[in-house]
C-alpha cells in the first residue's frame, strides 16, 4: 500500500517539477509568491507532460516510464539551470546598472500601486502585491477575538472540505459514466498499447486528450492499471485552484472576504463532487478561470509573466475538453478590453502583449489540433452550425434551463441567488475595473452557451433528462467560479464590520 | 458611521447586527409557523425534518436530488424565506420613519445582501452538518473493504461479470457485446456495455478493435441467449443465469 502511495507520489512530482521549472524561467525576474507559484506550476507542469506524451505518440516512440520520465526530468533540470543562470545575468546586470535599475524600479513601484482592501498599497513583485508591508490596525479585543474566531470557523470549514476532496478521491473506484466511457477508458487504452496507435477506433477520438495521457502517465508510474490511485492527480487540481482564486481574492479585498470567499466557492455542491468524479470538467475550469485570473493579475500589475501564464492556461483549455475551443476567444476579448482600457501602457506595446497570448494560445492550440486534421477521426458534428430562424424557438427553452440550474437547482448552494441581491437595485455595477470585467466574462461564457445552445445540435442536450439537469451544468461550473469574486467586492467595499474584517491586514 | 472603516463605532455595529438577527429569526419563526400549519407537522419534527433535507449530493443528475419538504423543495423555502425577511426589513424601516424609533437599522441595499450571506451561511452549515454525517457512514462502510470489495461494491454484476469472463477465459480477444437492457431509463444498456467493456479491456476488447472478427460473444443479461450464439460459436460459461459467454469453437479447441 506504501509502495502504491509512493508511486503516486512520484507521478505527481515530475510534472510538478517541470512546471515550477517553467514558472521559474518565465517569471525569473519577479518570481511568484511560493504557493502561487506552486499552483500555477502544477497546471503548467501536466500541460507540458500531456503534449510531450502526445509528441511521442505522434513520433510512434512506445510510452515507457524511462521513455516519458527521462527527458521530463532532463528538461525540469535544463529549466532549473536556464533559471540559475537567468538570475545571475539578471544579478550581475542590476549591479552594474545601479542607478538606472533603481529609477525604473521606482517608477514601476508608482506604476503598479494597487489600492487594495480600500488602502493604497506599493508593489513592484508578486510578492510585494500579495503581500505587502502590513498594515496593522489596533482593533479592540472583541473585535480581535471575533476576527480569530472567524477565521478558525472558515478555515475549518475550508480544511474539512479539503480533507473531504482527496479522501473521496482515494478511497472510491472511477465511476463516473464519463470517466470509463471515455476518459479513463481511453487512458487504458494508451496505458496498455503503450502510444496512440489505436486513437482513431477510440471512444470520441476528437476529444482532447489532456485528462487520459495524464492518467496514462500515472499508470505508467505505478506500473499498472488502478481504479483508485489514477484518481488521486484530480485533487491536486482542486488545491492549485483553491491557492489561485485565493490570491486573486487577496489581490483584491482583505483576508477575511478572501477566505469568505473561498467558503462560497466550496458551498458548491456541484463544484465539489467534479473534483473528485474523474471528468474532464475541473481540469478545465481550472484552466479557464485560471487564465482569467491571471489576466486580472495582469491587469492589477502589469507584469508581463502573467500574459505569458494566461496565455499556456488558455491553451491548455482547448487540450482538455473539446467545449473549450471557443473559451480563449473568450479570454482574448477580456484581454483586449483590458487593454483597451490600460492607461500606462503605450499603444505599440499593447499589440505587442496582445499578439504574444494571441501566438501562445495558437502554439499550444495547434499542436494537438494538427495532429488531429492528420487522423481520419469521424468529426462529432456538435459544432456544425444550424442556423434558421425557427431555431430562435430554442431560445426560451434554453434560459429555462438556464433558470432552473441557477436558482432552483441544489448544485450552487445560495450563491447565484447572492450574486442577484448584490447586482440588484441602484447604482449596483461593480466599482473596480476588475469586478467589471469579470462580470463582462460572466456574460460571454453565458452568451457564448445561449448561442452554441441555439444554433448547433448542441440543443438536443435538452430532450434529455441528464442533458439538463447534469450537462448544463457543468458547462456552467467552467466558469462558476469567477462570480464569486463579484460578490465578495461589493461585501468587502459595504458591508460591516470592516473594522473587523481589516484587523490582520 | 459604520461603514467609514475609519471610525468604526462597536456599540453600532452590535446593535445593527443584533436587528439584522432579529429580523432573520422572527422570519425563520414565521416560515416556521407557516408550514407547520399547512404541514401539520410539530416544530421539532419540522426542524429534523427540514435539517434532513440539506444532503450532500454525490450524483448531482436530476432535480430529485434537490431535498423537499412535503410539496415544497428547500430552494423555494429559501427564496420564501428571504422574502418574509425583506418584507419584515421594509416593514421595521418603514416604523422607524414613521414612529420614529431609534434603533439603527442599516440601509436595505446592505442589508439584503448581508441577509443573503447569513442565509448562505446558514444553509452552508446545515449542508456541511448533513455531508459530515454521510461522510461517518461511508467512511465507516468503506474504511475496511480492499479495492477489490470496493469496486465489487459499487459496480457490482458490471465488475463481477467482467471478472468472470477474465477467469474463465484468460488471454487476449476481441468480442462483440449484446443485451436485453432496454433503453429504460435513457441509456442503460449503454452504460453496461461501457462498463463491461471497461473493466474487460485489454483481456476482451469489446470497443477498440470492432472491425476484427470476433473471437467471443459476450451476451449479458439476456434472457435467450441461444437466439444471439452463431453455430460456430459456443457458450462456455454462464453467470447469474443470464449472462454468457461464447467463444468460438476453434479457440475452445485450440485451448
Amino acid at each position: 500500500m506504501m509502495n502504491e502511495y509512493f508511486g503516486l507520489t512520484c507521478a505527481l512530482i515530475l510534472p510538478l517539477l517541470v512546471g515550477v521549472g517553467g514558472v521559474l524561467c518565465l517569471c525569473r525576474r519577479n518570481p511568484l509568491p511560493l504557493f502561487l507559484g506552486l499552483a500555477v506550476a502544477w497546471g503548467i507542469g501536466w500541460g507540458i507532460l500531456s503534449h510531450f506524451m502526445l509528441i511521442m505518440g505522434i513520433a510512434r516512440v512506445p510510452f515507457s516510464l524511462r521513455n516519458v520520465a527521462l527527458p521530463l526530468f532532463g528538461l525540469s533540470c535544463v529549466l532549473f539551470v536556464f533559471y540559475s543562470l537567468g538570475k545571475y545575468k539578471t544579478f550581475q546586470t542590476a549591479e552594474n546598472s545601479f542607478p538606472e535599475n533603481a529609477r525604473s524600479c521606482d517608477n514601476r513601484r508608482e506604476e503598479f500601486s494597487c489600492k487594495r482592501g480600500g488602502r493604497k498599497q506599493a508593489g513592484t513583485r508578486p510578492q510585494e502585491i500579495f503581500f505587502p508591508v502590513p498594515v496593522r490596525k489596533k482593533g479592540d479585543l472583541t473585535c480581535r477575538f471575533l476576527w480569530v474566531g472567524g477565521m478558525v470557523i472558515l478555515c475549518s470549514f475550508i480544511a474539512y472540505k479539503i480533507y473531504f476532496v482527496f479522501w473521496q478521491s482515494l478511497h472510491f473506484p472511477i465511476s463516473a459514466w464519463d470517466a470509463f466511457a471515455t476518459i479513463a477508458f481511453k487512458a487504458k487504452v494508451f496505458f496498455y498499447d503503450r502510444g496512440l496507435q489505436n486513437i482513431s477506433h477510440a471512444p470520441l477520438p476528437t476529444y482532447p486528450l489532456h485528462v487520459p495521457l495524464s492518467m496514462t502517465w500515472g499508470a505508467l508510474v505505478l506500473g499498472f492499471w488502478d481504479e483508485y490511485l489514477l484518481k488521486g492527480i484530480f485533487p491536486f487540481y482542486f488545491l492549485s485552484f483553491i491557492i489561485i482564486f485565493y490570491y486573486f481574492l487577496r489581490l483584491h479585498v482583505s483576508k477575511w472576504w478572501a477566505t469568505v470567499g473561498v467558503v462560497l466557492l466550496l458551498s458548491s455542491n456541484f463544484l465539489l463532487t467534479s473534483t473528485f468524479y474523474t471528468t474532464r470538467d475541473f481540469p478545465l475550469l481550472y484552466y479557464n478561470c485560471g487564465a482569467v485570473f491571471l489576466l486580472l493579475f495582469w491587469q492589477k500589475s502589469q507584469l508581463r509573466e502573467f500574459i505569458y501564464l494566461a496565455a499556456i492556461f488558455s491553451g491548455m483549455a482547448t487540450f482538455t475538453k473539446l467545449e473549450a475551443m471557443a473559451y480563449p476567444v473568450i479570454h482574448s476579448i477580456l484581454f483586449l478590453l483590458i487593454l483597451f482600457f490600460a492607461k500606462d501602457v503605450s499603444r505599440q506595446k499593447k499589440s505587442r502583449l496582445f499578439l504574444s497570448f494571441v501566438g501562445i494560445v495558437l502554439g499550444v492550440f495547434l499542436i494537438y489540433f494538427t495532429f488531429k486534421s492528420g487522423q481520419s477521426f469521424t468529426e462529432t458534428g456538435r459544432l456544425t452550425l444550424d442556423l434558421k430562424w425557427e431555431n430562435l424557438a430554442r431560445l426560451p427553452v434554453v434560459l429555462k434551463y438556464y433558470r432552473i440550474n441557477l436558482f432552483e437547482s441544489w448544485h450552487w448552494g445560495c450563491v447565484w441567488v447572492l450574486l442577484l441581491l448584490t447586482l440588484s437595485g441602484k447604482r449596483r455595477l461593480p466599482q473596480s475595473p476588475a469586478a467589471m470585467y469579470l462580470l463582462i466574462t460572466v456574460l460571454m461564457f453565458f452568451g457564448m452557451w445561449l448561442v452554441i445552445f441555439v444554433t448547433t445540435i448542441n440543443f438536443n442536450i435538452f430532450e434529455k433528462e441528464v442533458g439538463k439537469y447534469y450537462d448544463l451544468p457543468r458547462f456552467f461550473l467552467h466558469f462558476f467560479p469567477l462570480i464569486i469574486p463579484l460578490i465578495v467586492f461589493w461585501m468587502n467595499d459595504h458591508i460591516p464590520p470592516q473594522s473587523i474584517s481589516h484587523q490582520e491586514d | 458611521m459604520l461603514l467609514n472603516p475609519q471610525k468604526p463605532s462597536q456599540g453600532l455595529l452590535f446593535q445593527q447586527i443584533i436587528v439584522l438577527f432579529f429580523v432573520f429569526v422572527v422570519s425563520l419563526g414565521i416560515l416556521f409557523t407557516l408550514l407547520s400549519l399547512t404541514l401539520g407537522m410539530g416544530p421539532d419534527e419540522l426542524a429534523t425534518d427540514l435539517g434532513g433535507q440539506f444532503f450532500y449530493c454525490y450524483v448531482v443528475q436530476t432535480d430529485q436530488t434537490l431535498g423537499k419538504l412535503g410539496e415544497y423543495s428547500i430552494i423555494l423555502l429559501l427564496y420564501i424565506l428571504a422574502l418574509i425577511t425583506g418584507g419584515i426589513y421594509y416593514l421595521l424601516r418603514f416604523a422607524k420613519r414613521i414612529c420614529g424609533l431609534s434603533i439603527e437599522i442599516l440601509p436595505p441595499q446592505q442589508a439584503l445582501p448581508l441577509l443573503g450571506l447569513i442565509l448562505a451561511f446558514l444553509t452552508l452549515t446545515l449542508q456541511t452538518s448533513q455531508q459530515f454525517c454521510l461522510f461517518q457512514y461511508m467512511r465507516e462502510r468503506h474504511a475496511n473493504k480492499t479495492k477489490e470489495e470496493g469496486i465489487e461494491y459499487i459496480f457490482d454484476d458490471h465488475y463481477k461479470f467482467s471478472q468472470y469472463c477474465k477467469s474463465i477465459f484468460p488471454g487476449f480477444y476481441t468480442a462483440d457485446f449484446y443485451t436485453d437492457i432496454k433503453d429504460e431509463p435513457p441509456d442503460d444498456a449503454m452504460t453496461a456495455q461501457r462498463m463491461v467493456s471497461y473493466f474487460l479491456y485489454p483481456h476482451i476488447d469489446i470497443r477498440i478493435n470492432r472491425d476484427q472478427p470476433k473471437d467471443c460473444i459476450i451476451l449479458y443479461f439476456v434472457s435467450n441467449a441461444q437466439a444471439y450464439v452463431p453455430q460456430d460459436y459456443q457458450i462456455i460459461g454462464t453467470y447469474k443465469k443470464y449472462c454468457h459467454l461464447a467463444v468460438r469453437r476453434d479457440l475452445i479447441h485450440d485451448e
